[in-house]
């Protein structure tokens, strides 16, 4: 059994490294954050107060999105995501919340049409705002997030 | 065998002309549901002309013109015979046969006739009729295992009068569709036809392609034989291909005794029917017991017969057909013989891991009787008896030897297995069973990457080299997150594929990974003989992380605080808290290392004390997890420190003067010598020197020499005051020695004496004794010189608290020296004690010692020479005497009185 305050510290670990990973993929460094890309409303934004649910949910949308994407460095960094669902799904366990199965996403049907179109595009933004997601996550896990 | 008994047949029916007349239109008018079945089993088709009679063999009460008397089968066939042979030779020109179908199991034979009104009826009579007279065929038609080709195979029968003509077989055959399975004729122009391939034996095989989407539909076909002229059309005949499958006879049948002591018989089956099948196993068993057969249908590709004896045969066939529904047995398959040993070991090899239990057990057979089990013993390599604590008699004839907590087995010599034999008391077969041990403790160790996307596992085989014929390979489950408590071996697991390196280790690799995920690995040996399992270990990539040595490593030493700093940055991964080890020493070849520990993850430089300030130090760090899991990173790349200034000299140099008189103008000339100042002292340069003059008359004055180490100036006052100051880039010396010139104070004699004892070539002790005085004594001056030479003058400071020293240098014992020791007081330098020579003291302390040597010599040397004297004289005087003879023993001697003196001598 392992403890929660390890798997705590371990889920802020991993969040961080994972920052740490997008920010060394040098294309991403790049784009501006004044900028704001429109027709990729599928890839979730930023939401400051976050649940246990909420926060596996996101994940799973961006887990399912960097899956498409072919660059090679971010299959590292999906396998991070699942296991970092993997850690809030412990989390949400230690609080007896029920996580619920992350639905069929439907709003990714037209994830395919726009790669082909826009595979930059959908990269970068996916990646930038994951980061972003993901550091508000990490805020969030201080101040211990509801079910 | 069915083709065997075909023979060649062409003597008969040469001038047969047949003419085939309204035979579509017979078929018109046959029932297609009065078409043949085709069985699973051979059948026969006979021909014979129409006008046979056969009324004699008709059953009482069954009438002659009885239509379609039980609904089986009919045909007719017109021939026109324009020849003659030996049997048919009387036959009209016009001869119609008629041809049924019959077969062992259902010997009654349907026949067609045609009435003279052109009505069909049918006749069932005795097969025997046509067997006496007529053409005869076997036939037997099966879907081969592929399901695309049905095959029918014709033989001619050995009694047919037409065997020996030319043999033309055709096949027409229609296959209807689901729908048409009516009894509705088909058309005349639908039948296809194929020809069959005649062996020269009168064999012929039709091939008719099925399409696998027609499997279930109706196969309705007839036989147009032409043999000699004459053309027979068999009566319709009907199959559905996927009932009548013949597959094909099972492949590696093989025997062997199990683990359990029972004969296993196995086999293959091929795999292309869609549906399963049924064994028919047909074995017999010869022992000196009995003799067995038996007979047995089984569903599985083996079978186990308990009860194995040793020195039997066993002799076994097998063949397949369709488990459920219809279908035709396949050809039996090649016979296997299998022949048991007098002494049967099961199992007859074992493998297994160091550490576990295992059991063998044993029938012996000796002259034809099996021994009880009780009398067997067991040996191991022929060399050791095993215990019989581990034997256990299972029954009458099989004994039971178990081996606990097995050690590895040592190979000896080409041979990687213990012999375990099974012995009827004092006598051992030469067989024996094989017994593998090996040690499976095998140590993998993974290391994660400074990026945390890899992780690569190294493993040994070494352990296990000796069994040869094995495989290793690597498996592994992940689970999700974490590792259990107690790694286990997990039903579900992968493969991995490792690399052998040049250091005998397999490596694999894992990218990319899962960072905190569980993976559990183990290596399989895989062997003909089974499987081992090492025990597993479960690796987290997180724990097995060794970073990338930290970055941007800087050494220096720090200007005026003097310590080695050292700053680093840490690696990006991993995010976890960092421990940090430096090392550090003087550049060389051989650096001699220090090590400090930094255990504040947040630090990123340290200093540190170190003795030379002025000296180049090799720095490197590197890192680890702070919780101590994982491993240290390499060290970072070496930083070096460059030597510049620290602090200002630590003093000015020490100086001499030099004094050359003028008498005549009354003017001294003063040279200040020095000596250059030590990095140690100067920290760590000197730019340059200057002297600083005091006079009463001219004040204080400063003189830069620069890097120049002496000076020359005009002491003309009373009294002259110097002091000579380092200069570094960071400013002047702090601490100067001060030397006053002053003629007054030049007569101030405090040193009462001065002696010079040499010690050897490069020592001299020089002691003094002093005089009270008034005046501040700051230190001495010794100076030295070989006497009455214009040689070099040396001189070194002696502090003032001193009243011995030990000079040291190169004296050369043939020279007389100069030793001149100058009190320098505050207020001037005072009168020197001057020796020319060592001193008379010393002479007589020389003297002395040298008595101190020679007298023991000496008196050591006048005792051992009255010592030797004293032998010698002894062994003279023994000797001397010896020579003169016993007055006693000698003749001429005798009466003499030797005593006494004689004037004759």
């Amino acid at each position: 059994m392992v403890p929660i305050r390890k798997v705590q510290d371990d889920t802020k670990t991993l969040i961080k490294t994972i920052v740490t990973r997008i920010n060394d993929i040098s294309h991403t460094q790049s784009v501006s954050s004044k900028q704001r890309v429109t027709g990729l409303d599928f890839i979730p934004g930023l939401h400051p107060l976050l649940s246990l649910s909420k926060m596996d949910q996101t994940l799973a949308i961006y887990q399912q999105i960097l899956a498409s994407l072919p660059s090679r460095n971010v299959i590292q960094i999906s396998n991070d995501l699942e296991n970092l669902r993997d850690l809030l799904h412990l989390l949400a366990a230690s609080k007896s919340c029920p996580l619920p199965q992350v639905r069929a996403l439907e709003s990714l049907e037209s994830l395919g049409v726009v790669l082909e179109a826009s595979l930059y595009s959908t990269e970068v933004v996916a990646l930038s705002r994951l980061q972003g997601s993901l550091q508000d996550m990490l805020r969030q896990l201080d101040l211990s997030p509801g079910c | 065998m069915f083709q065997a008994r075909c023979s060649s047949l062409k003597m008969i029916c040469q001038k047969f002309c047949v003419a085939l007349l309204h035979w579509e239109f017979i078929y018109v008018t046959t029932a297609f549901n009065l078409a043949y079945p085709i069985t699973p089993w051979k059948f026969k088709l006979s021909c014979m002309p129409s006008n046979t009679t056969y009324d004699f063999l008709f059953p009482p009460g069954i009438s002659k013109n009885t239509s379609n008397l039980n609904g089986r089968y009919e045909a007719v066939v017109e021939t026109k015979l324009n020849s003659s042979g030996n049997y048919l030779s009387n036959l009209s020109s016009r001869i119609t046969f008629h041809c049924c179908f019959w077969s062992e199991e259902d010997k009654n034979c349907s026949v067609y006739a045609d009435d003279i009104e052109g009505k069909a009826f049918v006749t069932t009579v005795n097969s025997l009729v046509f067997q006496q007279t007529g053409a005869h065929w076997n036939i037997q038609c099966w879907m081969k295992e592929d399901l695309k080709l049905f095959i029918c195979y014709i033989e001619s029968l050995f009694k047919n009068p037409f065997k020996n003509y030319d043999l033309t077989v055709h096949l027409l055959y229609v296959l209807l569709d689901l729908l048409e399975e009516s009894p509705l004729l088909p058309e005349k122009g639908s039948f296809q036809i194929v020809q069959c391939n005649c062996s020269f034996n009168e064999c012929c095989e039709c091939h008719v392609p099925v399409p696998t989407a027609k499997l279930n539909n109706t196969l309705l076909m007839y036989l147009k034989i032409t043999s000699g002229g004459v053309i027979f059309h068999s009566p319709p005949m009907s199959a559905q291909p996927i009932n009548v499958v013949k597959p094909d006879p099972p492949l590696g049948l093989h025997m062997e005794i199990t683990d359990t002591g029972s004969l296993k018989i196995s086999w293959s089956s091929p795999t292309l029917v869609p549906f399963q099948l049924q064994y028919q196993v047909k074995y017999s068993e010869n022992s000196t017991k009995n003799m067995k057969k038996a007979d047995e249908i089984v569903t599985a590709t083996s079978l186990l017969v308990d009860s194995v004896l040793p020195g039997s045969s066993y002799d076994v066939q097998v063949r397949s057909k369709r488990l459920d529904g219809l279908g035709i047995w396949s050809d039996w398959s090649t016979l296997l013989t299998f022949t048991t040993q007098d002494v049967i070991y099961f199992p007859p090899k074992i493998l297994t891991a160091a550490g576990s239990n295992i059991s063998f057990h044993c029938i012996y057979k000796n002259e034809k009787k099996i021994v009880s089990s009780k009398k067997i013993v067991w040996w191991l390599n022929l060399a050791e008896k095993i215990p019989q604590s581990q034997y256990d008699v299972v029954d009458d004839h099989i004994s039971k030897v178990t081996f606990p907590n097995l050690n590895a087995t040592k190979p000896r010599g080409k041979f990687t297995y213990d012999a375990v034999y099974c012995c009827n008391e004092q006598e051992c077969h030469h067989r024996y069973a094989e017994l593998y041990v090996i040690d499976v403790n095998i140590n993998i160790s993974c290391e994660t990457d400074g990026y945390l996307t890899k992780m690569t596992c190294r493993w040994s085989p070494s352990a296990i080299q000796s069994l040869a014929g094995s495989n290793l390979q690597l498996r592994y489950h992940r689970s999700s997150l974490y590792c259990s408590d107690v790694p286990s071996i997990h039903p579900v697991s992968e493969p991995k594929d490792c690399h052998l390196q040049r250091d005998g280790f397999y490596e694999c690799i894992f990218q990319p990974i899962f960072l905190l995920s569980g993976y559990t690995m183990w290596i399989r040996i895989n062997h003909t003989l089974g499987s081992l399992d090492s025990p597993p270990v479960c690796v987290i990539p997180d724990s097995v992380v060794k970073p990338l040595p930290p970055s941007s490593v800087k050494a220096e030493i720090t200007v005026k605080i003097g310590l080695l700093k050292i700053s680093w940055e840490k690696p990006v991964f991993p995010e976890n808290n960092l421990q940090f080890q430096i090392r550090y020493g003087l550049s060389g070849k051989q650096v001699q290392w220090k090590m400090f520990e930094v255990y504040d993850a947040k630090l990123k430089s340290a200093s540190l004390p170190v003795p030379d300030l002025c000296a180049v130090y090799t720095v490197q760090v590197r890192c680890k997890r702070l919780d101590g899991l994982g491993y240290w990173s390499n060290w970072s790349t070496p930083a070096h420190t460059v030597v510049v200034d620290v602090k200002v000299p630590i003093r000015g140099p020490e100086f001499w003067r030099i004094i050359s008189e003028d008498t005549t103008k009354k003017e001294r000339n003063v040279t200040l010598l020095w000596k250059p100042l030590m990095k140690n002292d100067s920290l760590c340069s000197v730019r340059r020197y200057v002297v600083k003059h005091h006079t009463s008359h001219n004040g204080t004055w400063l003189e830069d020499v620069g890097n120049h180490t002496k000076l020359t100036f005009l002491w003309t006052e009373q009294a002259h005051s110097v002091m000579v100051l380092a200069i570094n880039s960071i400013g002047a010396s702090s601490a100067n020695f001060n030397l006053t010139l002053s003629r007054s104070i030049s007569k101030v004699n405090i040193v009462q004496s001065l002696s010079a004892y040499p010690l050897n070539s490069s020592c001299v002790i020089l002691s003094w004794m002093l005089s009270p005085s008034d005046y501040n004594l700051m230190y001495f001056i010794l100076e030295w010189k070989i006497l009455n030479e214009d040689s070099e003058i040396k001189w070194l400071r002696i502090p003032s608290s001193v009243k011995k020293y030990y000079v040291h240098d190169h004296f050369i014992p043939i020279e007389k020296y100069q030793f001149s020791l100058y009190p320098i007081f505050t207020e001037g330098v005072g009168k020197p004690k001057i020796i020319n020579s060592f001193t008379q003291d010393d002479e007589k302390h020389q003297h002395d010692a040298d008595l101190y040597v020679i007298v023991p010599i000496i008196i050591s040397s006048s005792i051992l020479l009255l010592g030797t004297l004293s032998v010698l004289h002894q062994r003279m005087k023994k000797l001397f005497w010896e020579d003169v003879p016993n007055p006693k023993n000698c003749s001429w001697a005798q009466g003499l009185n030797f005593q006494k003196r004689t004037d004759i001598l």
